[in-house]
């Protein structure tokens, strides 16, 4: 069961999978007389048409394919009529190449930009040897609102390809720390009790 | 920075030696009290981030395990303790040294709170601080903590006090402690220092007929305290340590008048932070008005840019965005005082890398 609905998932989540389980060769065959007749079956208006009398009795027979409401099914029409390969339209998307990234950390803030120390993550750094001033347009207006004195983000600069364009770019994200609980609380009392009680012996 | 062809000969047995590392953002001293032994005062690290004191230990010669006696954080700032966590753990003979402020429940409770998850890359002086208490636990070390006036190390002729923090300062602090402990909500993130200068140490080391007065970042109210108080060690130091880098903040012209020799060897690390800058030209006068023989590791100017060497649509980018890319630490220097024991000669200076007389 388990196994099944991670397979549904993955379909979801991957639609090149859904074209290409697509199958020329496994679309019914039916009586339709012309593109018209083909439509309305599709759209669901076979009831008024003379051709389904009886259907149901024939359905039951296992002589006549099953039809499944348009809006219930997406590949539908594309079992009625051949449509071009979709995938021909899609375009590529865009791939960033980072050329430099820094983790930093906010340590003044004003009217217009910020400062802010920086570790070189690219040069393998573990401690800031950078500082930026950078202004406060170059971020959100939701990551300026909650911004703060402590705060931390990573800025990436690199390059983005996309449909055979290169841009450079420049992308600050700030990182959505966690909030201190009562665990953390609780625990760093005990911890301070630990101490007091390891340097007081 | 001192190469190691250039570090030389470790100190004779009787040479008192003082060396201060200003590698551009944080400082280090490292005393050599005679005999072998040493002391190490707050902690910086390299490009490698090696603890400088040990990489310097190691280019004259000495094993920092066996020769290492005391080593003392003033305070927890993080350009006074990188590396500070592993200065305990490779020293492993040594006391180590701290505040009296840092024993106190409430502030250790936020340490932990605040600090006790890795969140990103780098640590603020609060993290290195819980790494040092952890480390000293693991070991069954109890720390030393410092007071006014009291008696830290001794040995032979050799005597270390710490002159603060008073206990005025002391119980400021723990009124101030409270709005340092987080919240249950509050989000976590990088934490700023809280402003403890007033709860730095400041030492007073003696050996034989040498002493040298060490400021920490000590600002002017708790100067005029140590200038008050009639328990510290009389006598007056013939090598300062500048106080603050400098700042206008940390001058009291009485330590000047009162507590040092005249025309003192003076030394200090020079400070910048965003578009701060200290000493500023100002302090540097005023420093020159008590003693010819100042010496700072780096000069002090304005932010340099980045020298940092990088795709060059990295620096475009930077530079279409508005943005400043400024070299956080500043070039890198050292300044080494030697001076016999017993023998009333002058102090020998030896300036390192970036290091020049003000």
């Amino acid at each position: 069961m388990l196994q099944a609905a991670q397979s549904t998932a993955t379909q979801h989540t991957n639609p090149q999978e859904g074209f290409s389980d697509f199958n020329e060769d496994a679309v019914p065959e039916f009586p339709v007389q012309n593109i018209d007749q083909a439509i309305s079956l599709a759209l669901g208006q076979e009831e008024e048409s003379p051709t389904t009398q009886g259907r149901d009795q024939d359905i039951e027979r296992g002589t006549l394919p099953v039809f499944v409401d348009p809006e219930q099914d997406d590949n539908a029409i594309s079992r009625i009529i051949k449509f071009p390969q979709p995938s021909a339209y899609r375009p590529k998307p865009a791939t960033l190449h980072a050329l430099q990234e820094w983790e930093g950390y906010v340590t003044e803030i004003n009217d217009t930009e910020f400062t802010a120390r920086l570790t070189d993550l690219t040069a393998g750094a573990t401690y800031p040897g950078e500082e930026a001033i950078i202004p406060i347009d170059e971020i959100s207006e939701a990551d300026a609102a909650k911004m703060q004195v402590g705060s931390i983000f990573r800025w990436v600069i690199g390059y983005e390809r996309t449909a055979g364009t290169k841009k450079s770019v420049s992308c600050i994200v700030f990182r959505d720390l966690p909030a201190i609980t009562e665990t953390d609380l609780r625990r760093g009392k005990e911890w301070a009790r630990r101490i007091m009680a390891a340097f007081d012996q | 920075m001192i190469e190691a062809r250039e570090a030389g000969n470790p100190p004779d047995e009787n040479e008192f030696e003082v060396v201060l590392f200003g590698p551009g953002y944080g400082e280090s001293i490292v005393l050599h009290i005679g005999f072998g032994s040493w002391v190490i005062v707050d902690s910086c690290i390299n490009d490698a981030g090696k603890p400088r004191a040990l990489e310097y230990l190691e280019s004259i010669g000495v094993n920092p395990a066996q020769g290492v006696e005391l080593i003392v954080a003033t305070h927890w700032h993080d350009d006074h303790i990188r590396g500070m966590a592993k200065l305990v753990e490779v020293c492993s003979k040594a006391n180590f040294c701290c505040a009296n402020a840092l024993r106190t429940e409430e502030f250790l409770a936020a340490i932990d709170a605040l600090e006790g998850q890795h969140l990103s890359a780098d640590g603020s002086g609060i993290r290195e601080i819980y790494r040092v208490f952890n480390g000293l636990m693991s070991k069954e070390s109890r720390p030393i903590f410092a007071t006014a006036n009291r008696r830290i190390y001794a040995q032979d002729e050799c005597e270390v006090w710490s002159l603060s923090p008073s206990d005025a300062a002391f119980e400021n602090f723990l009124k101030s402690v409270s709005t340092l402990f987080p919240n249950a909500g509050q989000t976590k993130g990088w934490t700023p220092s809280v402003s403890p200068n007033d709860v730095s140490v400041v030492l007073w080391i003696g050996v034989d007929d040498i002493a040298v007065l060490l400021g920490a970042d000590m600002e002017k109210r708790g100067w005029v305290e140590i200038l008050q108080s009639k328990g510290r060690p009389i006598g007056k130091a013939s090598a300062f340590k500048i106080p603050h880098h400098g700042s206008e903040g940390a001058y009291e012209p009485d330590v000047w008048n009162r507590m040092l020799e005249p025309n003192p060897v003076a030394v200090l690390v020079p400070w910048r932070k965003g578009g701060g800058v200290l000493p500023t030209q100002c302090a540097v006068h005023r420093i020159l008005l008590h003693t010819k023989n100042a010496y700072a590791t780096a000069s002090v100017g304005l932010s340099t840019p980045s020298q940092a060497r990088r795709h060059s649509r990295v620096d475009r980018t930077v530079r279409r965005t508005g943005s400043k890319l400024l070299q956080s630490a500043m070039s890198d220097g050292a300044i080494r005082l030697r001076r016999l024991l017993g023998r009333r000669k002058r102090w020998k200076v030896e300036k390192f890398g970036t290091a020049y007389h003000l």
